[in-house]
């Protein structure tokens, strides 16, 4: 980018008196190429029945969306997406929450603690779904006999294969990786809280939990929004985790199949579970996707931004 | 809601001693050495959870299919490393970790080299449209990456890079910028004025500004965007899987599933893979952990 420098050449012809200009193009153009141009390019092939080989076929305006309306694999994923995010949400606010107010405090343990609290969030999904797939496994899993080591053989279960339990197995791994996140995150926020007012509540006579509630927790509300709306976002578009656990088809029969992993397979999924690609079809449903998570967390950060504001006055 | 609230109630008894039982003179006592226990009880219980697992994989990765069968824990009768060797010559894996190198290092490389050059020029200069600029590059945040990959895929097709490990580079560069540029821009607006203007005055054009008085203050930030985009390059599976369809091009997590397809029994080499794998990451992790850690959150923390 040394295009700017002639910007003050004495002689010749002279470049824009507008440098940003130059700073600004060359991201712009690569982003523009490989980011927005297949965002528009998606929502304009969504109006057409393409299957992705060949040339493009007929446009049918909205009948890809109707179809989606209709579908109830669909439906399914949104559903085990929902539960998912419901899951996570409850999860990084009780356990990981209350893992960050335990960290709050200075020391060399607490960030030995912290370093590996965190560990899992540094893993590839492919490490941690096939560390689980090995801990969960039936016959030589480790989960199943520590159950029974501690009394619990009524809780074995086939962790993957049982429809009931397929998809809180999933949760239970992604809160294995997401939970250093959540934790992290919350700290950050806690280190906002000021000492001295939490102090000052307490020598005011309120307990522990008064402190809590009415100084630290609602100190807490920007560290809240970014917690949730980054959980939202990151569990409705979720891929390789869910993927290595429960395959294209999300197995058993569809119990562990959300969102991300459906508009892969409809793309790109052939063999038993899809017959053929569906380019257009799979675009249309990543589009339905895209308007609902923007819909969504523009509502979110805008209720999470007013309840910020509504406590710091 | 705020401190007024908690103030009127002034309890003037809470320095004296309330009550006089045994029972509470001995809480009194005990009650720090037992939070503290109770601190550590529940630390190393939850360290247990994140690294038993992880313990167990490391295990296993020592163990033939037969000794592995017969003790799938507890240690390995001795510790040889004959599963990492077949792995890392066998299964190839010396190819996919040179591919996950140049797929991770470029990506990297030019997504921080556009995003940086990008927020400075909104961070730093005035006109109209900036605000809108900057909220195009951090949407790309929102988008599903499956929802452009279709397109791309494409793109790709036509131009015969599908396939390669070119294909990857390209899409990690341009990837990567959304969250290069919600770190940078936010970081890029606090540094002062003044530091510009004097170095306008000596001479220095807008350029030489940026790259050795601007970008060297930066160095946090470029530091938290450097791991956070490398952690996730590193590890992707999902623009692998779609892009790379010729097994030459394949990045380790790619090839450790390709390669998991194959060998569905034998644990002990799947094992060396993902440890082999996790490596890189973890050492720097284990030697970086503080720039870690705020590095990984100081994307989130800014928006």
């Amino acid at each position: 980018m040394p295009a700017d420098n002639r910007g003050n050449s004495e002689s010749g012809w002279r470049f824009p008196e507008v440098p940003y200009f130059w700073f600004i193009l060359p991201g712009l153009l690569a982003y523009s190429i490989l980011f927005i141009w297949p965002t528009i390019r998606s929502f304009y092939l969504s109006l057409y029945d393409w299957s992705g080989r060949g040339p493009l076929g007929p446009i049918v305006w909205e009948q890809n969306f109707r179809n989606i309306v209709h579908s109830d694999k669909f439906w399914q994923a949104a559903g085990n997406s929902f539960k998912l995010f419901i899951f996570i949400f409850i999860f990084q606010n009780t356990i990981s929450l209350g893992l960050a107010l335990l960290l709050n405090r200075g020391g060399a343990s607490t960030h030995f603690f912290r370093v590996i609290i965190f560990l899992p969030q540094i893993m590839s999904a492919v490490a941690t779904g096939i560390i689980w797939i090995l801990m969960l496994d039936p016959i030589i899993g480790a989960i199943n006999p520590f159950l029974a080591d501690i009394g619990l053989e009524s809780f074995q279960r086939q962790w993957q294969s049982d429809p009931a339990w397929a998809l809180r197995t999933v949760m239970i791994v992604m809160a294995w990786q997401w939970n250093g996140m959540a934790v992290i995150l919350y700290l950050a926020g806690l280190q906002n809280v000021p000492e001295d007012l939490r102090h000052a509540a307490m020598i005011d006579g309120a307990g522990r939990f008064r402190t809590f509630k009415d100084i630290t927790f609602p100190m807490l509300a920007p560290a809240f929004t970014i917690v949730t709306v980054l959980s939202f976002i990151l569990i409705f578009r979720a891929f390789d985790l869910i993927y290595i656990l429960g395959g294209p088809a999300g197995v058993p029969d569809g119990a562990t199949l959300v969102l991300g992993v459906l508009i892969y397979s409809d793309a790109f999924g052939q063999g038993a579970f899809n017959s053929q690609a569906r380019f257009s079809f799979a675009m249309a449903e990543g589009v339905t996707l895209f308007i609902f998570l923007a819909a969504i967390s523009g509502l979110l950060i805008w209720l999470l931004g007013r309840r910020e504001a509504a406590v710091k006055t | 809601m705020s401190m007024q609230q908690i103030s009127p109630p002034i309890q003037t008894t809470s320095f004296t001693e309330p009550r006089q039982s045994a029972f509470w003179k001995l809480w009194r006592q005990i009650r720090k050495p037992v939070s503290t226990l109770v601190w550590y009880a529940v630390m190393i219980a939850v360290s247990m959870v994140v690294l038993v697992p992880i313990i167990l994989v490391v295990l296993g990765s020592f163990k033939s299919v037969t000794e592995f069968f017969s003790t799938p824990y507890g240690l390995p009768e001795k510790f040889d490393f004959f599963n990492y060797r077949r792995a890392w010559e066998t299964a190839n894996l010396q190819r996919a970790t040179l591919n996950s190198l140049i797929a991770t290092s470029l990506g990297v490389f030019f997504s921080t080299v556009l995003a940086c050059l990008a927020s400075y020029g909104i961070a730093r200069f005035d006109f109209r449209g900036r605000s809108w600029l900057r909220l195009a590059f951090i949407g790309g945040l929102v988008v599903p990456v499956q929802l452009i990959i279709i397109p791309i895929f494409v793109i790709m097709r036509q131009t015969g890079l599908l396939g390669t490990i070119w294909s990857l580079v390209l899409v990690y560069s341009v990837l990567g910028i959304p969250l290069g540029v919600l770190v940078m821009v936010g970081f890029f607006n606090a540094l002062p004025r003044d530091l510009e203007e004097a170095a306008r005055i000596d001479g220095a054009s807008h350029f030489q500004i940026f790259a050795r008085i601007m970008l060297p203050l930066t160095r946090p930030a470029l530091a938290a965007v450097i791991i956070l985009n490398g952690v996730w390059m590193w590890n992707d599976f999902f623009l692998g899987l779609i892009l790379l369809t010729r097994e030459d091009a394949y990045t380790l997590p790619v090839a450790i599933m390709a390669f998991r397809g194959s060998y569905m029994t034998e644990w002990g080499l799947i094992f060396a893979s993902v440890i082999i794998s996790i490596m890189p990451v973890l050492i720097g992790y284990v030697l970086l952990s503080r720039q870690f850690i705020a590095g990984l959150t100081a994307g989130s923390v800014k928006g």
